[in-house]
This record gives structure tokens, sequence and C-alpha cells, in this order.
């Protein structure tokens, strides 16, 4: 693993791997979600989508072309927390797919009748969300959760009111603001030398402007009573999704909160998953989620099941957390718990993509990309007695209950 | 390697520090009758109940304790069942997996319990455009053959199914010589052969007689225009012709004609119906093979107001193909992108594992030594007569999907 910094201090991150001749290249941004407000919602979204549409060298049908020539794949993703730019290509076309990428970053066109139809296809895809149960839970939750002041509380591709105001000036200024020196990080993963890296990314990133550093809101969510919310839906299927405050990434118990979460759902021999579906047979999904955020994060639980158990099913969920948060769990358990996550480590490891994601995702929000190499020694220091302390801190706490109910 | 009882073994060698143990059982929908609609896949999720030496969930438990993960799923025409785990278990989750499928308990209390799980797995399912959307694209274009066989199955048949019913099709099913065991990482050959000799190559061989259930009508597939309503938001459709099966050379023909038509953003559906016209938010090909028959299905997700501009477009774009060729350049661009696409599927342990396995367990195991010489090979000609064999107006489908009332996006 290697790091160095470029003219314009970019820093630029790269793992060799020495398995097939590919490579992924990930431009990450620290402006995203998390920096826009009310008024711009959906911004970073747009942003980066019309990046990957054309450049003012390359209009779309032959930005898509030489993409093509070289068998690569270009694509952005936005999260709450950042935003990248990705490239996934053979080694032997490694100048070609910088240079491609380069012009990406650099040069965007953000044309007009492009983000015309671009506003129509978010509206489809936010249309589209409704058309799936757990989606739709999802954003109804985050909506109660987070309320209407935070960013958190609306979906990545912002919502109606404010995606039909975005402009082309507006999409200039949030590109010049996230894809400048200060916001912007380069991971590459793969079968590469490390001279032609260097010599690559110097003759094309060095371009790469000066600009002010991102500032993102830290902001806290207080809930002073449990919120239940019910939703009569389309589906034949109800849904629970519900969540408790839980600590944002880089604060002292977060890898204490992600081992609960393996420790209650995400495995077949989950507490949740064994009480809500081996044992009761309630629920085909049943599972918990805990999103790694730079600002409040949540700690969920989720189920579809049918209408008629959902009363059984909150009953037997508040029984579970009752149960963690009261009795300590067994040094076996947590070992075996342990040895699960070490094991799932390495497995989601294997291809250069994701391992360019982790490194990059780590050093982009200030932890750097070394955490990953740390985070089973920090599993590994968690002790039974850290667990039912930090059960105790998030399942005391007020909840927000979701359901979704057919009509 | 073959054993005594008709088992057979492939290992994938690599240097990876993961290992992936896969099994292919020679059972899914097509094996099916309509009083067991979904039996395959209940009895995938009943092997996890617990076996002679690994009662209850202890195989689940097992395999997580040592950081592995374990899971199956359950096909048209096959049941797979595999474990990702760190190299050194190889040994115990090829034993804990022959346990598994040699000596099932089905505990009744368990079988009662899991229907209720996959009723509701099935009405999730059901809850999913795209899955209403697809079954019945199925019904239509194998509506002959068994290939039109759900794969979730009933809920009235896993509501009733008896124990013994259960048990009688796994006796049916589960027999050596249905099944392909698969190693991908880095092992000992003679370790590993030894182990699977002594556990999976001591089934004993299938007693009970195989259903054919293979028969086909001649009238299926003559074009249709099929539409449904469902309370969702935009309009859905699967737009897609029968294509060759499995053992025919024309299927490395129909990986380069799907990804022309619309893999990738260079592809003529996407940039035609996609960036120029604007007529759908979503467009895809795809081909899916099986023994019998294959099909390319297109996939698009579009405004209601504009499923005929779609349809008549994607029309347009083959027929274009037909009358005038592609250009050698794009040809060649639609080679590079599906090597990619191959490569990155031997990425992983297991993703070298599952793509040599099935096409040895297809009965194609040339399949993968000779694809990429068979795409860099292909001609225009061969795509443009790949389409005028398979393709014709007469015999396309459009299945779509709309909102029960009109919506309009605006």
């Amino acid at each position: 693993m290697k790091s160095f910094m470029l003219e314009n201090n970019i820093k630029v991150i790269f793992h060799k791997t020495s398995a097939l001749k590919l490579v992924a290249m990930r431009i990450f941004t620290s402006v995203s979600v998390i920096s826009e407000n009310r008024d711009n919602s959906g911004i970073s979204y747009f942003t980066q989508k019309l990046m990957t549409q054309s450049t003012q060298n390359r209009p779309n049908e032959i930005l898509v072309r030489d993409v093509a020539n070289i068998g690569a794949k270009l694509y952005g993703n936005t999260e709450y927390d950042v935003t990248k730019i990705t490239m996934i290509f053979m080694s032997k076309y490694f100048h070609e797919a910088v240079e491609i990428i380069s012009d990406v970053i650099l040069n965007p066109k953000f044309d007009s009748k492009a983000l015309f139809f671009e506003k129509q296809n978010v509206m489809a895809v936010l249309n589209s969300r409704k058309d799936n149960i757990s989606e739709m839970a999802h954003d109804e939750f985050i909506k109660m959760f987070y309320g209407n002041n935070t960013t958190y509380s609306r979906t990545i591709f912002g919502i109606k009111e404010t995606i039909l105001k975005i402009n082309r000036t507006d999409l200039i200024k949030w590109h010049n603001y996230s894809y400048n020196n200060s916001n912007i990080l380069i991971s590459i993963v793969g079968n590469i030398n490390d001279k032609i890296v260097q010599s690559s990314l110097s003759k094309y990133f060095s371009r790469v402007p000066d600009g002010v550093k991102s500032k993102n809101i830290i902001f806290d969510v207080k809930l002073d009573k449990n919120i239940k919310i019910e939703i009569k839906s389309k589906f034949k299927q109800a849904y629970i999704y519900s969540g408790y405050p839980a600590c944002k990434f880089g604060d002292q118990n977060f890898i204490k909160t992600s081992l609960i979460s393996i420790i209650l759902g995400g495995r077949m021999t989950s507490r949740l998953f064994v009480e809500l579906r081996e044992k009761l047979g309630l629920a085909y999904e049943v599972n918990t989620i805990y999103p790694l955020r730079i600002s409040q994060s949540y700690f969920g639980i989720y189920m579809g099941l049918d209408k008629k158990n959902i009363n059984t099913a909150l009953e037997k969920i508040y029984e579970v957390l009752k149960n963690f948060r009261t009795k300590k769990i067994s040094e076996l358990e947590l070992l075996y718990v342990k040895k699960n996550i070490k094991g799932n480590y390495f497995l989601n490891r294997e291809t250069v993509k994701n391992k360019s994601y982790y490194y990059g995702f780590f050093e982009i929000i200030g932890q750097g990309y070394e955490y990953d190499f740390k985070y089973l020694e920090y599993i590994e220091n968690i002790t039974t007695h850290d667990i039912i302390n930090i059960a105790n801190e998030i399942f005391s706490k007020y909840s927000v209950n979701v359901v979704i109910c057919p009509e | 390697m073959k054993y005594e009882n008709d088992l057979k073994s492939i290992f994938i060698k690599n240097k990876s520090n993961i290992a992936s143990v896969i099994v292919f059982v020679k059972v899914g929908a097509v094996d099916e009758n309509l009083s067991q609609a979904g039996l395959s896949h209940f009895l995938e999720h009943l092997m996890f109940k617990g076996s002679k030496n690994n009662p209850s969930n202890s195989m689940s438990k097992k395999i997580e304790n040592m950081g592995g993960e374990i899971n199956a799923a359950t096909s048209k025409e096959f049941t797979m069942y595999y474990i990702n785990i760190q190299k050194n278990y190889i040994i115990e989750s090829i034993k804990i997996l022959a346990d598994a499928l040699e000596n099932p308990i089905f505990p009744k209390k368990e079988i009662d319990i899991e229907r209720k799980v996959v009723i509701e797995e099935i009405q999730r399912y059901f809850d999913n455009p795209m899955s209403v959307l697809y079954e019945q694209f199925y019904k239509t274009v194998y509506s002959g053959c068994p290939l039109k066989n759900t794969v979730i199955g009933s809920s009235q048949v896993i509501k009733n199914v008896s124990r013994d019913e259960i048990y009688k099709y796994y006796k049916t099913h589960y027999t050596p010589e249905k099944m392909l065991i698969v190693i991908s990482g880095a092992f000992d050959d003679l370790k590993i052969s030894k182990i699977i000799h002594e556990t999976f190559g001591k089934f004993k061989k299938g007693s009970l007689m195989t259903i054919n259930n293979k028969l086909f009508n001649e009238d299926i597939c003559v074009a249709k225009n099929l539409i449904k309503y469902k309370k969702t938001e935009l309009g859905y459709m699967i737009t897609g012709f029968l294509c060759p099966n499995i053992k025919e050379d024309d299927i490395y023909i129909a990986t380069l004609v799907v990804n022309i038509l619309g893999g990738n953003k260079f592809s003529r559906l996407y940039r035609s119906l996609y960036e120029e016209k604007h007529f759908v938010y979503e467009i895809e090909s795809l081909f899916e093979v099986f023994n019998d028959y294959g099909n390319v299905n297109i996939v698009s997700i579009f405004d209601p107001s504009n499923m005929e501009n779609v349809k008549m477009e994607i029309a347009k774009q083959i027929e274009y193909i037909i009358s005038y060729g592609i250009m050698e350049k794009e040809l060649n661009v639609s080679k590079l992108s599906t090597k990619i696409d191959f490569l990155l599927s031997l990425e992983t342990s297991f993703g070298k594992g599952y793509t040599h396995g099935y096409w040895h367990f297809m009965r194609n195991p040339e399949f993968i030594k000779k694809y990429i010489k068979k795409i860099e090979n292909i001609r225009i000609d061969d795509i443009v007569f790949f389409l005028k064999k398979y393709y014709s107006p007469k015999m396309i489908l459009n299945i779509a999907l709309l909102p029960k009332i009109k919506n309009k996006i605006r």
C-alpha cells in the first residue's frame, strides 16, 4: 500500500494486486448529500450524473465511445457522506483510462438539455421507490427519524421541489466546490506498476484547481418520545422499519455498535433472525442496519411480514433487545461473532472494486486508509462488558417505528 | 473427477485465501408438476433445518463461527448450495455440506415454521413489479414446457405439502449422479479428493425414477402483446424471443448480441431509447440460457404513455441490424466489453467456482475454455444471421405491467 501527494496536494492511495490484470480507480469527494441544504437537495447526485455524461471535449456519444473502446466501466455513486466517480478497466489501458476520468473530473459540460432529461429520470426514480416496499419504508423512516431540517432526512436523489429548481449554474458552482484539490482523493487498486500510476496521475490530475475545503454540518438527533407511524400501502406484505439513535463514524463506540449489529442481525445465527424467522416463522427478511455516517447515525431493524403478525413481531423485537441489554453475552458468543466478522472482512475484500472503495472511503472521511487494516484489531479488543454498556446506551433510548400496512 | 456412485467433482485452483465449496443438484422448477410448484425451493430452505450430525441450525452456526458464509439458491434447472470461507476450513465445510445433503432430518415442527417463512417470501416476491413481469414472461415464452414453472412456488402448495411428499421428492432428486461438487481456492488436491471420496463419494445411488418433465408445444411463442395492470408508479415491460439452448454454438453469439443491443451505455437500445429519444428511464438486455431453450429479453422502465414508442423503437433497432448489419468498430467494442465482464466474473473464488461449475454442470464444460476465442471469432454476419434466425415480428413477445390508474410523470 502506498500513498503520495500530487503537485497540487491531491492525495493518492494505491494498492498493487497480483491477480487479474484489472484496475479500479475511484475519485472521491467529501462534498455530498451531507453538504447540501434544503434549497439544493439532490445537487450532488445531479452533478456526478451529468459529469459522467459529457465533457467539454467529449459530447456524450464520444465519451461513451472512448470508454467502450477500452472496455471500461465508468459510473458515479452518491452516498450521504461522499460521492465518487469510478472507472474499472484492464491494466493495459491505464493511461487512456486516467485521461478519460480526468476529463470527466476537470471539464464536465453540464449540458442543459441533458439536465432537463435527467430531472425527469430522477422524478421517475423517486416514483419507482414507491413500487418497492423496503425503499418506501426506509424513506419514510429517515423522514421521521431525522426530521425536516437535516440532509439525512432526504433520499440521495433529493426532493421534487429542489430538483426542479437546480440549473446549470448551480451545477458548475457545486462542481467547483466538490472537485477541487482540497476535497478530492484518488484511490487506485489493481495489477499495475506504481511508476505508471505516479506518472500518469501527475500528468492528468495536477491540473485540478485549488479550492475551498468542504465544511460538513454535524448534527444530533434527540428523540423525546417513542414515535410510531402506520402507513397504508398498496403492497400485500407489511413492513416494519424501526431505529434508535446511534453514534457516528469515528466515535469511540462506533466499532462496538457495528459489532452489536452483527450479533443482532445480518447472519443466519443472529439473534433477531433466529427469534423472529427461525423460531416463529414471522418473516423471510429480518435484518439490522447501522449506516456508517460522519454525522448522527441510527441502529435500524427491519422486516417484511404478514399484517396479522405486526404486533407479535414488535413485541418480540422489544423482548430480544431487552434481553440483550440486561443479560451480558457469553465470552463464547462474542468470540464467534469476532471470528465471523474477521471472515467476512476477507470475503469483502476479494475484488479491486471493493478494496478501492474501503481504502478511499476511510481516507476521505478522515480516518486514513490504515483504518481498514486496523479494523480487525479494534474488533478484537471489544469485551462483553463493552457490549452490554453500549446496548444499554442505544436501546434504552426512544425509537422511531414505521409500519407499512396493506390497505 | 467421477466417483463410483457417479458423483462428479471439479477443482478450480487459485492463490486466494478464500475458498468456495459449491454443490450443484440437478433439481429445480422444471422438475415439478402443478401440485409440486415450489417444492425444489422449499426443500432448499429445509436443508438448513438440521441433519444427522448437525441438528437444528448448527450447520449455519458452525460455518458462521468459522468466519464463513453459507447460502443456497434455487433456479429453474438446478439448486445450488455454497460456502465461502477461509481456505483452512475447506475440509470442515465439505463435511458439513455432505451431511446436510445426505442426512437431512426434516423435523415436522421446523417444516411448519418454514412454510410460513416461504409463504412470506412469496408474498414479498409478488409485491415486486419486476417479479410479476418475469413470471408472466416465462409463462408466455415457455408456455408449452416446464421452463414456464415458477421457482418461488405457490403458497397453496407450500401450505399443504406433507412431510412424506417432501421426503419422497428429496429421495428422488438428491442422488449423487445428479450432483456436482466444486472446490475453488488454494488447497491440496489429494487431501480434498480423499475427503470428497469419504463423504459425497459414499452417497447411495438413486433408486427412484426421475420423471422426464420435458414437453414442448410447437405453437409457443407466437407474437403476443400482453398488458397486466397493478398499482405501480411506472410502466415496466419485457420484450423477448426464444433463443438457442445451452448445447448450441449460437450461445456465444447470443452473449454478444445482448451486449450490442442493451449491455451498456454504448449499446444501441440505450443510445436510442434512453439518450436520444428519452422514451425510457432504464433499458437493458439479457440472455438466459437453459437446457431446452434460451431467451433474449429486453427490460424497460418508462412512463406508461411511452409504451408503444418503446415497443416500436426496440423492433426498429433490431430490424435495422438485420437489414444493415453493424459497424466493425461496434463489434470490436462489444467483444472487449464482453471479455471484461467475463474477467470480472472470475475475480473471486466463488465467481471462479460458480462459473466453471455451472458450465460443467450444464454439460458444456468446454464453454469456459473456448469462450474468449469464440467471442474473438464472431463476425458481423454471425450477428445478423443470429437475429434473422431467432427474431421475427411474428414471434416477439411484449409483456407489460402498467399502473392501474394511469400515472403520468410530471
